[in-house]
């Protein structure tokens, strides 16, 4: 086979490769399509035919969605709670994986172990006692309740990413500054965790995903309380507004923008931060 | 390694910024984070407030009451309101945990975990015998309301389980309102002929089939045998051996086999059902008056384009019952305030109160008083209301919720084939037995 | 997902690892995992604890439980609906796990290579994971219903002998919950596969390619082999995920049409908040719990084999 017939026949494998994924994209995106002609769509426009793009965007759908859901109160709260969240998770995640990683002992192991446990075990086991815990601890339709449970819940993975990280990670740094004379939480915090920003994002991004999104236990603690999140707003949303498709989706799509802007903002460290934690 | 060595004072800025985030998100909520004791129903009754937790069809028709009663009384009723599912699920957890509000929407009945019965057996509900609107408790809602001899539930309003049509496709195919089963076949027959579904049947997850078993067995099982439930928590019959019940459930068949219902029944949401009556593509659809505001809302004529009729099932025009069920109201047993909600039920319970109720949702009156109703809605029913020819749902006096689970779930199977009535009946009286043991 | 960890370790036997330098270093101590375990503890372990007993008892929310021994088992084995429930459970389970992990590596495969289009595909690929599960669920409920979009746009390219009442029919219920989990967690799989190519080296690639293997060696030989440890976490972190799939089933079908779609999670939750049988719903979650153990051992175990033949 002559090398320019190879070339040609590169380029049209290229081709066929790039148009073949062009396709697959196509399929894989209709239902977001569906998603965004819904909520451009005037009720008249939605009856007539389901599937045209709508002819006259009608953007009044989420000026409605976010006035009559009251989505601006339920976004602030969901952005407090998965705030705070994540920084918790970061702060006591990191450094007990730090822990864990550099203490070779049979103790740590088995904490780690039983952190692991975590993400095995149905929420549902421990949905009531958990419910009247906060209860007691006069907790119940607060934020606090609320970022206590993301941060215990979300540990598990925080923790074995961080751990799967760290174990890769040569301590000679942190030796060194420890040689130097600097505490264990002087040479973390100036050290150990700036090398720690690849995971950290995708610690960031993977648990302000599950935080955001989480529905049943907000929807518990905080539902029909001023401080319910998104989610469960927009349950109730679902219920409220039955028949009109075109609000729901509307009010749908102002839940998922914040979620969309932290992915755009974090997308690079996702794919470094899982390379890093399986070489690791 | 390189692409980890980076400035490390990046990595302290970062937690900087989140420190920084913390104190100002944590100042600007302030008052989210923990309870203050105000307007969660935890401040130990030291106010006028009466916290209520109800569903969010109460929700739109309490608002401008609410609003009244506050005006006139000075107090305040804070109330939450959830879909009905959602708002059964957290009322169970919050009785259980001493955290529900002082007036809860309750079903009736014995149907879910929080119904007026299950709860009432339990004490979890507040006596309520001694109000002045117990007198004006109708006969059916009193059965429903009373526990053990004391009244533990109001009625907020009652509906009716009603087909609604669609003018212009009946006047098409020439079809006249059938007032008996076998009328009704024949419109339905006229219907098909004329290219239209007659019968609209969204039955995903099985709530408006219950609404067949229900409708039809107001005529059938409890018209000729009022003490059915009493005898079948007897263990005297059963719905496998009730020829009563096997016919009602034979009724649905027949209309199924005959290809009346929607194509595809099982995979139909409820508004697209409502939808396609709407629309013209089918002409009829068996649903609560509470969901007609919903139906008319699909239509550009809006009211004007239906009228409604109770569903017959049998040969006797004259003994077409009408499946009605009351909305309830309960004042918490452990209630913070029980003196200020039950006086926001005697509000409710003054008769102009009543009818600006039911005038605002589109549902009849929960207590028996002389109210004028605006909308004619439901005119047609109204003879049959009027003269007694009601019965209440069929599965609130059953057991528990877990009979009428298995009749949703057991009877899509049903109605797909997998299982024969026979089959579908005796599950359910499995779980009758479970129920009652 | 451990045995990767200790495995990763002990293959970097050139690297300085921390086991060979204890005598010399300052210890870490251990009161820097109090706080984590703190919130752990409170969140995760005694509440599982405290509830895992109630699966003894008949409690039902109201009255003070008795303890019933192992009656609310007993009754797991003769009940339909947790049956069928298990039955679909192990399904998807299983079906997923494969198929996403096919999916997942082949658009990993696909987008690793220099196409054009490969950043805006990734982002696309990788958007339905970062939506909530009940948006999920209600987008696709309306995308599947018989006269909705899905339907619709079969018609409109010529597939109309395609088109299915997707949701409605107890026969194909359960495919098209797959193949929505299929479709929102793919993108998952492949950021961690691609994440994996990534350790792949180019260097070892090229030799392969100088020895005369084809495209389809090189990938058996070199890059498949080297792409376990991203399987094991990829397929876990599915496994798990879709042993304990609620919040889409739950607002697409809700078990239905008949039992066609229920799963252990959705019939743990009706058992608790829709029935009010505490005890029994806890029965069926401490079931689960066994078989995510169970499944999770068996998997890690059967790639760990794979990779040492490998």
């Amino acid at each position: 086979m002559s090398a320019r017939r190879r070339s040609a026949a590169q380029l049209a494998g290229r081709f066929s490769a790039e148009l073949g994924m062009l396709l697959a994209a196509l399929v894989f995106a209709f239902p977001f399509y569906v998603f965004l002609s819904v909520a451009l769509k005037t009720p008249a426009d939605l009856a007539a035919s389901p599937l045209s793009f709508p002819t006259d965007p009608a953007l009044g759908n989420f000026a409605e969605a976010w006035q009559r859901g009251d989505l601006g109160q339920a976004m602030g709260n969901s952005v407090v709670v998965t705030a705070l969240a994540v920084a918790l998770l970061v702060g006591t995640g990191s450094i007990a994986a730090y822990a864990l990683a550099r203490r070779a002992s049979r103790l740590s192991y088995g904490v780690y172990l039983l952190f692991l446990l975590g993400l095995m075990i149905p929420l549902q086991l421990g949905m009531v006692p958990l419910y009247q815990l906060m209860r007691d601890a006069d907790l119940l339709q607060t934020y606090t309740s609320l970022i206590i449970f993301e941060v215990g819940h979300q540990l598990p993975l925080v923790v074995f990413l961080y751990a799967g990280f760290l174990r890769a990670l040569p301590a000679d740094y942190e030796e060194a500054a420890r040689v130097d004379g600097a505490g264990t939480l002087r040479a973390f915090g100036s050290i150990v965790f700036p090398l720690l920003r690849p995971i950290t994002g995708t610690v960031v991004i993977l648990t302000s995903i599950n935080v955001w999104n989480d529905f049943l236990t907000p929807l518990l603690y905080v539902g029909g309380s001023a401080q319910q999140t998104l989610p469960v707003a927009i349950f109730a949303f679902r219920g409220e507004f039955a028949s009109q498709w075109q609000i729901i989706f509307a009010g749908m799509g102002i839940a998922i923008v914040p979620i969309l802007l932290v992915y755009f903002l974090l997308q690079k460290y996702i794919i470094r931060g899982f390379a890093s934690g399986l070489k690791g | 390694m390189s692409k980890h060595s980076e400035n490390p004072t990046r990595g302290t800025r970062t937690a900087r910024t989140a420190a920084a985030t913390l104190v100002l998100a944590t100042t600007l909520a302030g008052c989210g984070f923990v309870n203050t004791g105000g307007g969660d129903g935890s401040d130990g009754g030291t106010s006028g407030t009466v916290t209520a937790y109800v569903n969010t069809e109460q929700s739109a028709g309490l608002a401008p009451l609410v609003e009244a009663f506050e005006q006139e009384t000075g107090s305040t009723v804070d109330v939450s309101s959830a879909t009905t599912d959602e708002l059964n699920q957290q009322l169970r957890v919050q009785l259980t945990s001493g955290t529900a509000a002082d007036l809860i929407r309750v079903s009736p009945g014995s149907s879910s975990p929080v119904a007026a019965g299950v709860l009432g057996r339990a004490d979890e509900l507040a006596d309520l015998s001694d109000a002045g609107w117990v007198a004006e408790l109708s006969e059916d809602t009193r059965s429903l309301a009373e526990v053990e001899g004391e009244v533990v539930a109001f009625p907020v309003s009652r509906n009716a389980i009603v087909m609604a049509y669609n003018r212009e496709v009946f006047a098409r195919a020439g079809v006249e309102v059938p007032t008996t089963w076998s009328e009704l076949l024949t419109a339905c027959e006229q219907l098909s002929a004329a290219g239209v579904t007659p019968i609209s049947t969204p039955f995903q997850g099985g709530i408006y089939l219950q609404f067949w078993v229900y409708a039809l067995a107001a005529t059938l099982v409890y018209a000729e045998n009022p003490e059915i439930d009493a005898q079948m928590a007897a263990g005297e019959t059963s719905f496998v051996s009730d020829a009563r019940w096997n016919e009602t459930f034979a009724r649905i068949a027949q209309l199924n086999d005959a290809g009346y219902f929607s194509d595809g029944m099982l995979g139909i949401p409820p508004d697209q059902g409502l939808q396609s009556v709407a629309t013209g593509e089918s002409a009829m659809v068996l649903l609560v008056s509470a969901g007609l505001p919903q139906l008319y809302g699909y239509a550009e004529g809006g009211e004007e384009a239906f009228d409604v009729f109770a569903l017959p099932a049998n040969e006797d025009a004259s003994s077409t019952h009408v499946a009605i069920a009351p909305d309830f109201l309960a004042v918490n047993a452990e209630a913070e305030n029980p003196e200020g909600a039950r006086a926001f039920l005697d509000f409710l319970a003054r008769p102009e109160n009543v009818e600006a109720y039911a005038d605002e949702m589109g549902v009849l009156p929960g207590l028996a008083v002389d109210a004028e109703l605006s909308s004619d809605a439901l005119e047609p029913i109204m003879p049959m209301f009027d003269s007694g020819r009601t019965a209440g749902y069929a599965n609130y006096l059953w057991p528990n919720g877990d009979v009428q689970q298995t009749m949703l779930q057991s009877g899509q199977e049903w109605l797909d084939g997998t299982i024969d009535t026979p089959a579908l009946l005796e599950q359910m009286d499995a779980e009758y037995a479970r129920g009652t043991s | 997902m451990t045995t990767v960890l200790d495995r990763a370790t002990a293959s970097r036997a050139d690297d300085p690892g921390p086991r060979r330098r204890r005598g010399r270093r300052a210890v870490v101590p251990y009161a820097l995992i109090v706080p984590a375990l703190l919130f752990y503890a409170v969140v995760v372990l005694y509440p599982t604890v405290a509830g895992g007993v109630y699966a003894f008892t008949d409690w039902n929310g109201r009255r003070a439980a008795t303890f019933v021994g192992l009656d609310n088992f007993v009754q797991l084995g003769t009940d339909p609906a947790p049956r069928s429930a298990l039955a679909n459970t192990l399904l998807i389970a299983v079906s997923t796990t494969l198929l996403q992990t096919l999916l997942g590596l082949a658009l990993a495969l696909a987008l690793h290579t220099s196409l054009v289009s490969r950043n805006v595909l990734r982002t696309l690929f990788f958007a339905p994971a970062l939506l909530p599960p009940v948006i999920i669920g209600f987008l696709w409920q309306y995308v599947l219903t018989p006269s909705g979009p899905m339907n619709d746009a079969l018609s409109a390219v010529g597939l109309g002998a395609l088109t299915q009442n997707w949701l409605g029919d107890p026969s194909i219920a359960l495919a098209s919950v797959i193949g929505v989990i299929i479709w929102q967690n793919a993108g998952l799989t492949m950021v961690i596969y691609l994440a994996g190519l990534q350790g792949v080296p180019e260097e070892l690639l090229e030799a392969a390619a100088i020895d005369g293997a084809g495209r389809w060696q090189r990938l058996r030989r070199v890059t498949l082999p080297l792409l376990v440890p991203a399987t094991t976490i990829a397929m876990s972190l599915t496994l798990i995920g879709s042993l304990k799939l609620f919040d889409q089933v739950y607002v697409m079908t809700g078990g239905g049409p008949g039992y066609a779609t229920e799963t252990l999670s959705v019939v743990m939750y009706k058992e608790a908040f829709v029935s009010g049988r505490y005890g029994y719903s806890t029965a069926i979650a401490l079931v689960l719990t066994m078989i995510v153990f169970a499944f999770a051992f068996v998997q890690l175990r059967g790639l760990r084999r794979f990779e040492v033949d490998a």
